[in-house]
């Protein structure tokens, strides 16, 4: 093997083979404006993709203030039947993954039996609704004190334990008082489904993708943002076939959830942990933190 | 190097000289080429710093802090559900009954599913028929009206074992006109009967009610074989 | 033809490196040779485990979001929690200058910086982006979270150790003291912010309270001395550098420092678990059920009671096991006891349901069984640094420093002998390397190259 490579310090009385440490200087010193020129045009190329896309980002109707918004729910668990369509409709509305244990938004079915003890079951979310054969297994209708439906979602808390656990602050709120999760920024490290007192977050699988087109990031109820700042309901809402998930903006007295928290009883889940949410129950019975 | 350190316990002066002797240049060549040689190295850190500048600032834009942005391109995603006020435009028939009866509550796209993109791809004039839906099965009907625990006893439920069974629902029930038609009363018990068909065909004793399904009586006893007066609590 | 570096020259040709490698493995005992051919096929199980996991997404790991953190977080806990308590263990000596602990110095340096690399590799695996999250925590960190500070002393921690062994192989003693004294000061931080990470969850019970930060120290103390046990009874086994002070210095003091901790894990442990049963405070209530009579039963009375404390301290205590080897065996057993003891302190935050997650209410407990993929990862990463360190151990100049010469320690009147260069000819025992060892990179002395 002739010496056509060098490497620390030449043979004295070498002479410069055909790849010298000259040559490779030139050879560095001419390649390094092409080298920022592609640089400064990919960074033009990003700088006006990022104009064009700010101005498809507005909704249709005009602009949206998130801060003008306050939005809540409130769940009436002595209406809501059980069916199963509100978890349908987020599926289909969020491209939520079809794994039945993957959802944002689910229904379950709590039964206080005579003897003080309470079961609570959530079959594949709620989303077939209950069967008309099914019952709590081994409590038979005599034995039920009481049972009824509780719709669960995000509680778009005032105080939420998810956004300061995140590391890289890829979870935040909006003025409006909606939690979400830049899929650009989450490293999937999965604290804030663990800080979550009510369940509301999962991972996407990497089969399936949010509707940004991502697997491995976070995925959580968004109180359907791309209806509500379009002035429509959440899916949930919109399809619920009894009036049980009302809707609506705080900041409005008139309506739909500012009079129904005027009227009903209402409380949160979980008081004492200070999380302050933004959906409201009411019929709830004491077994219910 | 290790002549610099022994030269820190010692004369540092002469040593620092000495070392600037060797560094100097012994003719103006080399002078020169030193100097452009400092000179491109000084000008290729600069030219880097840009490059790294611009990379950095479009991969700022990318994962920086951007949360409005983001909320942003939450927002602007498309919505799969319409408003169900849409569906009145074009569908007159199904929804002039269906806002007064007792389904009105249940929002057309609650049976249907997701209609934004119908909705928006179909255009008046095309002709009834053009644009295939899933038909709604009868499953839908039973997720809300099948008995269940749980269910407020005021909510309109059967059991669906108990309620002719094997039939469909909608041989009986109009969904967009949500009041409950029940087949006639006959006045006489179906057990050791000849075939019904043998006093019902058309032409026969009684004639068969518009609508009523024409065949072997194993389909006629699903819905009459059961006493009529099995309660549909309202 | 042939390469120069540090003043040595290296063959280019490939048929000379390949006969030289054969005559090195040829001329390695036995044992050695069955040792690192079993390191290496774990290290590339682990490997594959590895690359399995790099695609985002989690349906390679056995986590599901009712049971978010699994065995890779129990890993990568065990594994930093026991770099700190090396440090912990060593600075008695570095920083206090107790002689009992000086002969621990080099060795617990490299093994504190190997353990804290596989913690950052073990981790990078679970996390689904971990380029962003070294972006995103300087770009955009949230100050609350105990996670990113969690991240920054870990970090930190790394640099000073980095810098802490850099400068002992490399002589600068005034350097190396600074460096000491922050990476000490940064070894009980840095867990307590691990500890954090658990303790200021609300939404689990068993993990909430302000005491599972100092009780993460104390792990932290039990698993890095019971892992220099492990290390110090083979160096007096196998007779490597420095071993004679070892058995009159290092053995007693790794002793001492392991009985007292075992006692005090004993007490936390206890206090731990009543705790737990008074009341039926939801959520603690029956996480401790799942430990004691629940799912994680069999792991915790088998795993952590009686092989990791119980045993340990039999071991410890008993005159006829008071022997190095005895403390070789009592220090794996807490060692594997504490991997035990991490998994189950994971596993039980999130065993016990307080609310559905995801539409999904495991009951009475959820379950969690880890994939192939995730113990191959864990696997490899205990292999990686048993491999790495066993190469250190044999090749570097792991006799005791200078360093304690350069003043400011009590005791530094003795003179301490660097063993590096001539390990025990003259006892005849050799360094289990054979004739076919090539000189060590770094001058023995110390000084500079």
């Amino acid at each position: 093997m002739s010496d056509t490579v060098t490497t620390g310090a030449p043979e004295p009385g070498q002479a410069s083979s055909t790849l010298s440490r000259r040559r490779v200087l030139q050879l560095g010193l001419a390649a390094i404006p092409a080298v920022c020129g592609a640089g400064l045009l990919s960074g033009a190329l990003a700088t006006s993709d990022d104009v064009v896309r700010g101005a498809e980002l507005e909704p249709a109707g005009g602009t949206y203030d998130p801060s003008a918004h306050d939005w809540a729910f409130v769940m009436d668990t002595t209406i809501c039947i059980g069916c199963g369509r509100c978890v349908e409709a987020c599926k289909l509305e969020n491209h939520v993954p079809e794994d039945p244990e993957l959802n944002r938004t689910w229904v379950e079915l709590h039964v206080l039996a005579k003897d003080w003890t309470v079961t609570v079951s959530s079959p594949a979310g709620g989303a077939d609704g209950t069967p008309a054969q099914a019952t709590v297994p081994a409590v038979a209708d005599a034995a039920v004190r009481n049972a009824y439906f509780v719709p669960r979602t995000c509680m778009q808390c005032e105080n939420p334990p998810c956004t300061w656990v995140c590391p890289v602050s890829a979870t935040y709120q909006t003025a409006d008082g909606i939690v979400l999760v830049d899929e650009k920024r989450c490293i999937g490290c999965g604290y804030c489904v663990v800080a979550c007192p009510y369940g509301a977050r999962y991972m996407v699988p990497a089969g399936d993708t949010t509707p940004k087109g991502v697997a491995g990031v976070v995925d959580k109820c968004t109180f359907c943002y791309q209806r509500i700042t379009r002035g429509l309901l959440p899916a949930c809402a919109e399809v619920c076939p009894v009036n049980a998930r009302i809707f609506g903006d705080r900041n409005d007295a008139t309506s739909a959830v500012s009079v129904a928290i005027d009227q009903k009883r209402v409380r949160v889940m979980k008081p004492a942990l200070g999380t302050r949410p933004r959906v409201f129950y009411t019929g709830l019975e004491g077994e219910v933190d | 190097m290790s002549r610099l350190r022994d030269a820190l316990g010692g004369d540092r002066a002469a040593a620092l000289r000495s070392a600037a002797r060797r560094l100097r240049p012994a003719s103006p060549t080399g002078l020169v080429k030193r100097m452009a040689a400092a000179a491109a190295l000084v000008a290729g850190l600069a030219v880097a710093l840009l490059v790294l500048g611009a990379a950095f600032s479009a991969f700022y834009g990318e994962y920086g802090f951007h949360p409005e942005e983001n909320a942003r391109s939450w927002a602007a995603l498309t919505p799969s559900y319409a408003d169900s006020a849409l569906c009145q435009r074009c569908h007159q028939p199904e929804y002039a009954p269906w806002v007064a009866s007792r389904h009105r509550a249940v929002v057309c796209e609650s049976c249907h599913g997701p209609l934004a993109a119908h909705a928006a791809e179909t255009s008046p004039n095309a002709p009834a028929g053009s644009v295939v839906l899933a038909k709604v099965s009868d499953a839908i009907c039973v997720a809300c009206h099948g008995k269940a625990i749980g269910r407020p006893t005021a909510f309109p439920q059967v059991d669906v074992s108990q309620h002719y069974a094997g039939a469909s629902c909608l041989w009986c029930h109009n969904p967009h006109d949500a009041t409950a038609v029940r087949p006639p009363d006959i006045p006489h018990p179906l057990d050791r009967l000849p075939a019904c068909v043998t006093c019902h065909s058309p032409a026969g004793l009684k004639p068969v009610p518009a609508g009523h399904v024409e065949s072997s009586d194993g389909v006629c006893r699903t819905c009459h074989a059961r006493p009529a007066a099995v309660e549909v609590r309202p | 033809m042939s390469v120069r570096l540090a003043n040595r020259e290296l063959p280019t040709d490939p048929r000379v490196i390949a006969r030289a490698m054969r005559l090195r493995v040829a001329a390695t005992p036995r044992p050695l040779r069955i040792w690192y051919s079993v390191l290496l096929v774990l290290c590339l199980v682990g490997a594959v485990g590895a690359v399995l996991c790099l695609p985002p997404g989690w349906e390679v790991l056995g986590t599901r979001p009712s049971f978010e953190w699994g065995i890779l977080i129990s890993a990568y806990v065990f594994f930093a929690i026991t770099t700190s308590g090396l440090c912990l263990a060593s600075s008695l000596g570095t920083v206090f200058g107790i002689e009992m602990f000086i002969p621990l110095e080099k060795r617990h340096a490299i093994l504190a910086l190997l353990c804290l690399v596989t913690a950052f590799g073990v981790i990078a695996l679970d996390l689904q982006f971990p380029v962003r999250m070294v972006f995103g925590a300087v770009l955009s960190p949230s100050l609350l979270s105990p996670m990113w500070w969690m991240g920054v002393f870990y970090g930190a921690y790394l640099v000073f150790l980095i810098v802490e062994v850099l400068s002992m192989f490399t002589g600068r003693w005034q350097l190396h003291r600074v460096a000491c004294v922050l990476s000490s000061i940064t070894a009980i931080v840095a867990p307590t912010t691990l500890g954090a990470v658990f303790g200021v969850l609300s939404s689990r019970p068993y993990w909430h309270g302000a005491f599972t930060p100092p009780a993460m120290v104390a792990a932290a103390m039990l698993s890095g001395t019971a892992l220099l046990g492990i290390v110090f009874s083979c160096v007096h086994r196998f007779r490597l550098a420095g071993f004679e002070r070892v058995a009159t210095l290092a053995i007693p003091a790794i002793r001492l420092l392991l009985t007292i901790i075992l006692a005090v894990t004993v007490l936390v442990l206890g206090w731990q678990t009543a705790w737990g049963l008074y009341g039926d405070v939801p959520g603690l209530s029956d996480a401790t059920a799942a430990i004691l009579v629940g799912p994680l039963a069999l792991p915790f009375w088998v795993f952590r009671v009686f092989m990791g404390l119980v045993a340990p301290l039999a071991l410890l205590a008993l005159p006829r096991t008071r022997t190095p080897a005895g403390l070789f065996a009592a220090s794996c057993l807490a060692f594997a006891g504490l991997f035990a003891d991490r998994a189950i302190f994971v596993s039980a935050g999130q065993v016990a349901p307080a609310t559905a997650v995801a539409g999904v209410l495991p009951s009475p407990f959820a379950a969690y069984v880890p994939s192939l993929v995730e113990i191959s990862v864990v696997v490899g990463a205990l292999a990686f640094l048993a491999l790495v360190y066993t190469l250190a151990e044999l090749h570097l100049p792991m006799g005791e420093h200078q360093g304690h010469l350069a003043g400011a320690f009590l005791g530094s009147g003795r003179l301490a002998t660097d063993a590096g260069t001539a390990p025990g000819t003259s006892a005849g025992g050799e360094e289990p390397t054979g004739s076919g060892r090539s000189a060590p990179l770094f001058d023995g002395s110390g000084g500079v190259l």
